[in-house]
């Protein structure tokens, strides 16, 4: 269900954990007073609430916090909800939306082109002592990555979701940016100068990132247009049922840009887990990626833009790995912020694997080991 | 040539955890990682660095500490002074990369799959 993902990959499997490490602390909560909060934020919004029951936190999410609850109905009936917010008096991360409130629209707007989403319930009114953030349907289904590519019920869903990841980014991208107002704006080369400016953040020497931002600098195409992005587009943000993807999840770092920054993230190698040979998620071709983009509307994939893009999203997990280690020695203790750290060397390796494939220093490190 | 946070952080930060009470499951798998990497970091590590060290005096043409190579490389990349098409070049990188992930997750698939290919 929407949010009650504990991951055996979590931290390490999410970008924001990364960009959030040590931000995290845990404050006692007054279930009471929040269930309270929750129902009158619901009657506010015109829903004809009566109990909030049942409510709980769940796991995951390091950057906020995920409640499941149900809320009973006036006249019977109840519907069950999952909370997303972030506690009062915390901190946001500078690459996100103005507000998880703002998320809600976004969400909104997603669902009426076309794509699949938890539809949202109510949000939080302003200085609602809940905090900040919304209320969606709880919806079933399998959203830890390496689940979705292993259970054997969703052989199926499998098979069809390349294509489909495609159709949906193309509805996604098809919205105009216009009606999502306040959403930051970056082109490509804007997207490259703040990659390097994160890199050079983390002080560490890396021949290897220092090689990709010289071949992205020559090889990232300028944009032709500019279109409404999800920004974390990947295995593990989508909730997968044995009837296909029921929703896309997460969109807090949701901008505008390139259309190639979705469609390549989900290629990044680091979200395929035990198939390394299925680019797209581990699930799936390009072609059939590229197929359903075009299937639905989206305009031509250039392969070579595809390919420059999925250079950049690979450093860009990188740089997330390597921003991890710089907090941890600056004193943000954590195992999992560790562990996430060390993660950096798999897209150096990636990156090479990509930038240098037919190159015979590869046999020799076969044989090495 | 390792990232940070180096094995005796990593080494302190599971001791820690452990004596605070790990929780069975996820926590314990995390605590076992970050000592399998410290461990293969002891093992292999000072081997990687010798290899390392080696291809750069190769590459760059002079003597030095590894650190201080390592820094002049990415400097000269950063700063056009050294092309991206030399097999040198392209040689280190890829064997460093593979030296690190050897270290830091043998069992990463894509490396895995390297290895079997």
């Amino acid at each position: 269900m929407a949010g009650d993902r504990v991951s055996p990959l979590s931290p390490a499997s999410s970008p924001r954990a990364a960009a959030a490490l040590g931000s995290a602390g845990s404050t006692p909560v007054d279930v009471a007073s929040l269930g309270e909060a929750l129902l009158a934020a619901a009657r506010g919004a015109g829903l004809p609430g009566e109990r909030v029951e049942n409510l709980a936190r769940l796991g995951g999410g390091a950057s906020k916090e995920m409640w499941r609850f149900d809320l009973a109905l006036e006249g019977g009936g109840r519907r069950p909800l999952v909370l997303r917010r972030q506690p009062p008096g915390r901190t946001r991360s500078s690459q996100g939306l103005a507000s998880v409130a703002a998320e809600a629209a976004l969400v909104r707007l997603a669902e009426r082109a076309g794509v699949p989403v938890p539809s949202i319930a109510f949000e939080l009114p302003p200085g609602s002592p809940a905090g900040d953030g919304y209320a969606m349907a709880r919806l079933e289904g399998e959203t830890v990555g390496s689940r979705v590519l292993k259970l054997p019920e969703l052989a199926d869903a499998r098979a069809g979701m390349a294509h489909r990841c495609g159709e949906i980014l193309a509805r996604l991208h098809a919205i105009p940016p216009g009606e999502a107002p306040g959403l930051r704006s970056q082109g490509a080369r804007e997207a490259l100068d703040a990659l390097e400016a994160r890199h050079r953040e983390t002080g560490q020497v890396r021949p290897v990132f220092e090689y990709a931002l010289r071949w992205l600098k020559d090889n990232l195409p300028e944009e032709r247009a500019r279109v409404l992005l999800h920004g974390d587009f990947r295995n593990g943000n989508l909730m997968v049922g044995p009837d296909g993807i029921r929703a896309v999840l997460d969109w807090e770092l949701a901008h505008v840009g390139p259309p190639a920054y979705d469609l390549a993230w989900i290629c990044v190698p680091s979200w395929r887990f035990q198939r390394p040979e299925l680019p797209v998620g581990g699930f799936g071709t390009r072609e059939d990626l590229i197929a359903g983009y075009g299937a639905a509307g989206g305009a031509p994939v250039d392969p070579a833009e595809l390919h420059a893009w999925e250079v950049f999203q690979t450093m860009n997990w990188g740089v997330m790995c390597a921003g991890a280690a710089r907090a941890f020695m600056a004193g943000a203790r954590s195992l999992e912020g560790a562990v996430i750290a060390r993660r950096a060397s798999e897209t150096e390796f990636d990156l090479m694997r990509m930038l240098a494939p037919d190159h015979p220093a590869w046999a020799e490190a076969r044989r090495a080991r | 040539m390792l990232d940070d946070p180096p094995a005796p952080l990593l080494v302190a930060e599971a001791r820690q955890a452990l004596e605070a009470g790990l929780l069975a499951g996820f926590p314990q798998k995390v605590a076992a990682n970050a000592l399998g990497i410290a461990q293969r970091e002891l093992e292999l590590g000072p081997a990687f660095a010798e290899a390392a060290h080696r291809q750069l005096v190769e590459l760059l043409g002079h003597y030095g500490p590894l650190d201080a190579l390592e820094r002049e490389l990415a400097m000269g990349l950063r700063e056009s002074a050294i092309g991206l098409g030399g097999e040198a070049l392209l040689e280190h990188l890829i064997l460093s990369a593979c030296a690190k992930l050897a270290v830091d997750q043998p069992g990463y698939a894509g490396f895995r799959a390297l290895r079997e290919s």
